[in-house]
């Protein structure tokens, strides 16, 4: 990949574009049995933990890029495991997206259709971006989120008129320990862009303004999010959306003008594979990004027919009950991206860290002895 | 060259008739429906379609309605046995007005709500009645050949017409029932004699999913302003300067709970409600303007009473509210939240109710 | 497509063409069979031991020109006769003739080059060099209106095919010393003139460079189409969608040189093209700023809108009339029903088919002469139209979504545009047969996607709707601003010099 290819807010709004599938399938499930009323707070309260992974990464990155930074500080070995570890972690994500995408499709419009259909038509365009550049795909990326934002905040609009206050207050600071878990949950789930940190060397205006661009973005997404939580809240209730798959669709259903379009939840279905893509998109290309640093030279170019190809088939013949499909529960894959935005990068920038100072310490060292020998010379 | 190739391969598998892709349909090849009405029929389930007047052709009259009827297990079931009825494929994604008979509402509706709320055709937006004294079958039937589907539309949104001022959907009462516990749902009866229109038929009142009983008349009214809606009526008043007709043009209800050492005693209740005389044979002095406003407010005042006893009675705060009244109190509901049909039913109201009026 | 010379490989070529010595006997044969090659023998001032040859191409020179300013000197000025045989042919050079240009030569490429591009050539006796003075016949299409792209509040002035003169328009327009315009020629037969003009201290250098290398690196043996030049400059192929924007408009062109473009014009095509082509450059008229901002923003987004509505329309119809119904509103679906009662094909093989009918009209349309072509579009339209819906053959609202489309489509201002526009509509109704709405939407992305990987000249194709890294745009390209806000130049990535008012 070149390098300097996109700008930052490219890259943010491709996170962003690929944050809303995951965020629509998974923020109901996991917030609302603990929240119930307080769940839109929690992912208001999951911005802190949001901007302090964003800026572990950020940290992590350095001016070489994630891969090519931890190759460098932690040496091949240990740098190598790091990377196969997110490597996996990613494949697992492509994996999930894949099928939620296709059981979502299946759900909601296309009901007719069969699963093998929707996932290899995903996964054949996946392949044709993953292969390409990524400086069309982050222009492509653009676009996507314009036309997510478009088709959400038409249908957040016109429910924001039915939304009634009692369904999302009072709520106690008793429940603060809930809404805390709540707020680690979602950030979990705002954690699926996580990979798009390993795409930080090709960005060429990455210091500008001294990052408030970041936290501009991540603060806006954040609010976007608690405020469409809040809004689903204000309609369904959390009583009826924790019962319903995905609550977002449910409220495009009941949404509409009348005498000029109603129950337009299967265009806004079938819009929402634009996030699909992007989130595939970035995982794909996070691959290519720490194949290039960790792997053998030319193992690039297969990356994305591995990754996508493992990511259709494991979709297509995974059973309900096995154990790698419990391991893809929303759970699970919350705790995961906790762990590997915010805990992990963590420990990395304090191992990184520690590996510069003690670099530090032997160069000038080996100043002072020699100059000690020079003097005792 | 060999990749377009191998592309324009893989697209031609795709039209070799292999069962993977999804099934398009001709619109003309189907029944859409637009009303339907669940009735529980010992211990089955009775679901009754209507399609309303449908398209013939350019110039043609429109057919009569087509009116399915099947029975299953549960309602799936019977949805399913529907398709077997008719010779088109039965689509239900046009079903905007869901009919609820006597029978099934008092055995309980959670069951039809939930299946409303996951099927992929139907959705929460649909408005839902109940029938009273009859089955939704009856009611649905009483269209004859012109469907109800437009006597149901009128009773959703005209209120001029001396109708429910208040329409719900399936989603709104599904909410209420999931959050406050019970629910309204306007009433319909079917007409008797050679009128067999539908009827408003005041509120259904929906406790844990099954139905305590009506509000009808005065407590319909009452329950309108309980909402802050203000009900669709002309009160006609006899003065000392003669006959006044006024029709209500708002209201609005603030619920406030009084509290006693941190527990509820009290439930108060602010009613604002505005008037448009109507109908006076000179402009009112202001002693008339003071005795209309008097009159206004105790004619008010009793309803409001009335329609509070009968909640309470049921121990159903279907209009929620407690929960408006505990928004900014979190603590107090905390702890009164999961018996608040306890404590709403105990409850000393104490309602102000004030009147404006406009010439 | 033969970007590199290849001097051993397939395609040779020679240089010179002709490689013997210069002399009239050689420049004979090369013109051999050539019945419009005149030759005219000349006594100078009637001396008969003072003999030089004319030759020209007749009907490539302007005959008038060669007469007067030429053979009438030749033959009557008395100092041709006078001065030492030594000193005559430097007179003739430096003035003894009256003509704008003259030009001394001593390679046979050179003056059979200069007799084919309309000069004459003197032969002297004794002598291996010849003088060639440029005597083009002006005899070309007069400037008439654009008929592509009509103003109403503009110029209306339009380009010809000679190169010349419509440089000189572009000279007239922009009075800029800087004006820069160089030429090339392209094509081993048609020996093409292709001028590549920027303005010095706003264009991209790298982009002029670029321009010129990929001009120098076309080898084919004619220019005779846009074609010829577009497809060889431009960096794909693969795509239908034009990288490179062309107008008949001097004023547009203008307006494209003063954004820091290059532009380039071809002899014999009337259409001058700038360089880089972006997505925004297609949906431009040349009225856009002649109207108000307010009622020309409006024009650009009904523009936009119509390219969304040409493109997914027929699809859309498809993917909710036999996919997903219930987005349709019940009384329109009834009215949907209604139309389709009696007609025997499928939703999906109705639209499809009205596509193909709707092409075909239109080339029908474009081929026949106009006074029968406007009579059988209408009759074609109309009669077919109304025939086959009287036939139930196909639906009235299946015609109409088609039909919206089409029109749709018209209102792009570029052909080229609303031709690729064509066919992913095409692409997008088969897409939506297949899988409805997810079909029509992976098609939109794949669309998307396409299009954000296309690049002219190191520019994105979507960089006016992106942001780029580096550079930020000027100025908003869905709408346009008031004059006075737009103070950035949008041109090539790194246009010189980006502000462009006070």
């Amino acid at each position: 990949m070149k390098r300097g290819e996109i700008s930052r807010t490219q890259l943010t709004a491709l996170f962003w574009a690929g944050v809303l599938a995951p965020a629509g399938e998974l923020l109901p499930g996991l917030l609302l049995p603990l929240t119930e009323k307080g769940s839109w707070l929690s992912v208001a309260l999951a911005a802190p933990l949001v901007l302090a992974g964003g800026w572990l990464m950020g940290r992590l990155a350095g001016t070489k890029g994630v891969a090519r930074n931890l190759m460098e500080k932690l040496g091949p070995i240990v740098g190598r495991g790091i990377i196969l570890l997110y490597m996996v972690w990613a494949q697992v994500l492509l994996t999930w997206n894949l099928r939620a995408s296709a059981r979502r499709l299946l759900a909601s419009g296309d009901r007719d259709g069969s699963l093998w259909f929707f996932l290899l038509a995903l996964a054949g365009v996946l392949l044709w971006i993953g292969r390409g550049n990524l400086g069309a795909f982050a222009r492509a990326g653009q676009f996507f989120l314009a036309a997510l934002l478009a088709a959400a905040l038409v249908v957040l609009a016109l429910s924001v008129i039915q939304a009634r206050p009692e369904r999302l207050l009072p709520i106690s600071w008793r429940e603060g320990p809930e809404l805390a878990r709540g707020a680690l949950d979602a950030a979990g789930v705002v954690g699926w862009g996580l990979f798009a940190a390993f795409l930080l060397e090709e960005v060429q205006d990455r210091t500008e303004k001294k990052g408030w661009h970041w936290v501009f973005w991540g603060l806006g997404g954040i609010l976007l999010l608690a405020t469409a939580q809040a809004i689903i809240l204000g309609n369904l209730g959390a009583g009826l959306a924790a019962k319903l798959e995905n609550p977002f669709f449910a409220l495009a259903k009941s949404v509409g003008v009348e005498g000029a379009f109603q129950r337009v939840e299967s265009i806004i279905s079938s819009l929402w594979i634009f996030s699909d893509l992007a989130m595939g998109g970035v995982l794909i290309f996070a691959m290519r990004s720490m194949a290039a640093a960790a792997l053998p030279q030319k193992s690039e170019v297969w990356i994305p027919w591995i990754c996508v190809g493992f990511a259709a088939g494991a979709s297509l013949f995974l059973s309900p009950g096995t154990a790698l499909e419990a391991l893809m529960s929303g759970e699970t894959i919350s705790r995961g991206n906790v762990i590997l935005g915010l805990v992990l990068p963590g420990v990395l920038c304090l191992l990184v860290k520690g590996t510069d100072s003690a670099k530090g310490r032997s160069i000038s060292c080996e100043k002072k002895g020699g100059q000690g020998a020079d003097i005792g010379g | 060259m060999r990749g377009i190739l191998a592309v324009i391969l893989a697209g031609s598998l795709l039209l070799t008739g292999c069962s993977g892709l999804p099934t398009s349909r001709e619109m003309g090849d189907m029944a859409l429906l637009r009303t339907m009405g669940v009735d529980s029929a010992s211990g089955a389930v009775e679901v009754t379609g209507s399609t309303g007047p449908r398209a013939r052709g350019l110039q043609a009259e429109g057919e009569p309605a087509l009116v399915l009827s099947a029975q299953g297990e549960s309602l799936s079931a019977a949805c399913l046995a529907m398709q077997g009825l008719s010779d088109n494929y039965v689509f239900f994604g046009y079903v905007d007005q869901l009919l609820l008979g006597e029978g099934l509402a008092k055995s309980g509706v959670m069951p039809v709500l939930d299946y409303f709320a996951r099927d992929t055709e139907l959705g929460l937006g649909a408005q839902l009645w109940l029938v009273k004294d009859s089955t939704a079958g009856n009611a649905v039937e009483s269209g004859g050949e012109e469907g109800i589907e437009g006597r149901l539309a009128t009773l959703q949104t005209d209120g001029k017409l001396g109708v429910a001022a208040i329409s719900r959907t399936v989603g709104e009462v599904y909410t209420d029932l999931m959050e406050l516990g019970s629910a309204f749902v306007p009433a319909v009866v079917c007409g008797e004699g050679d009128d067999t229109s539908l009827m408003e038929a005041g509120y259904g009142v929906l406790k844990d999913g099954s139905l305590l009983g009506y509000l009808e008349g005065e407590d319909a009214r009452g329950l309108e302003i309980l909402k802050s809606r203000a009900p669709a009526e002309v009160l006609t008043l006899e003065l000392r300067e003669g006959q006044v007709s006024a029709g209500v043009i708002s209201a609005s209800t603030v619920p406030t709970i009084l509290l006693r050492e941190e527990e509820p005693v009290g439930l108060e209740l602010k009613c604002l409600v505005e008037v448009e005389l109507t109908e006076y044979s000179r402009p009112l002095s202001k002693e008339t303007r003071e005795e209309c406003t008097a009159f206004l407010e105790e004619k008010l005042l009793r309803r409001l009473e009335s329609t509070l006893d009968r909640l309470q009675g049921w121990k159903a705060d279907c209009v929620g509210l407690g929960i408006q009244a505990a928004l900014f109190r979190p603590e107090m509901w905390n702890r009164a939240e999961d018996t608040w049909a306890d404590w709403f039913s105990r409850l000393e109201p104490e309602i102000h109710v004030k009147v404006t009026v406009h010439e | 497509m033969s970007r590199k010379k290849c001097e051993q490989g397939p395609h040779p070529r020679r240089e010179p063409r002709f490689s013997q010595p210069l002399s009239l006997e050689n420049l004979r044969e090369v013109f051999s069979d050539c019945v419009d090659f005149m030759e005219r023998t000349v006594y100078l001032n009637g001396d008969k031991e003072r003999v030089v040859t004319v030759c020209y191409l007749l009907g490539m020179t302007r005959n008038e020109r060669l007469s007067d300013y030429i053979l009438r000197p030749l033959s009557q000025d008395p100092a041709l006769s006078r001065v030492p045989e030594g000193e005559l042919f430097s007179l003739l050079q430096y003035g003894a003739l009256y003509n704008l240009a003259a030009l001394r030569r001593d390679a046979l490429d050179d003056v059979v080059n200069d007799l084919i591009l309309g000069s004459c050539a003197l032969f002297f006796q004794g002598r291996t060099d010849a003088l060639t003075f440029p005597i083009p016949t002006e005899e070309k299409r007069g400037v008439g209106e654009p008929e592509n792209e009509p103003a109403l509040k503009g110029s209306r002035e339009s380009f010809v095919e000679s190169i010349r003169t419509n440089t000189a328009m572009i000279r007239r327009h922009l009075k800029a010393p800087q004006l820069k315009i160089r030429e090339h020629i392209v094509g081993r037969q048609s020996r093409t003139q292709v001028d590549v003009l920027y303005l010095e201290d706003m264009a991209d250098p790298a982009t002029v460079a670029l321009v010129e290398k990929r001009l120098s690196e076309i080898d084919i043996d004619g220019l005779e189409a846009a074609g010829n030049l577009e497809e060889y400059l431009t960096d794909t192929a693969k795509s239908p969608f034009p990288l490179i924007a062309y107008s008949q408009r001097p004023d547009r062109l203008c307006q494209g040189l003063l954004e820091g473009r290059v532009a380039l014009f071809a002899d014999g095509i009337p259409l001058g093209w700038m360089v880089p082509g972006t997505i925004d450059q297609f949906f431009k008229t040349g009225q856009d700023r002649a109207y108000h901002w307010m009622v020309a923003s409006a024009l650009s987004l009904v523009r936009y809108f119509c390219a969304l509505i040409t493109l997914l329309l027929p699809g859309l119809y498809i993917a909710l009339v036999t996919f997903h119904p219930e987005a349709i509103p019940p009384k329109l679906a009834l009215s949907i029903v209604a139309a389709k009662q009696e007609v025997p094909f499928s939703t999906i093989f109705e639209v499809l088919t009205m596509l193909l009918a709707f092409e075909v009209i239109q080339e029908a349309g474009l081929r026949l002469p106009g006074p029968i072509g406007a009579t059988v579009s209408i009759l074609g339209g109309l009669v077919v139209g109304n025939a086959a819906v009287e036939a139930h053959i196909v639906s009235p609202a299946v015609l109409i979504a088609v039909a919206i489309a089409g029109i749709a489509g018209y209102t792009q201002p570029s052909q080229d545009f609303g031709n690729a526009l064509r066919l992913w509509r095409f692409l997008l109704a088969i897409l939506a047969s297949v899988g409805g709405l997810f079909g029509l939407s992976l098609g939109c992305a794949g669309l998307i996607y396409h299009l954000a990987g296309l690049e002219s000249f190191g520019v994105p194709y979507l960089a006016p709707f992106t942001t780029g890294a580096g550079r930020s745009r000027g100025h908003p390209s869905l709408f346009r601003l008031p004059l006075p806000a737009m103070k950035w130049r949008d041109g090539a990535v790194n246009t010189k010099n980006r502000r462009n008012q006070r």
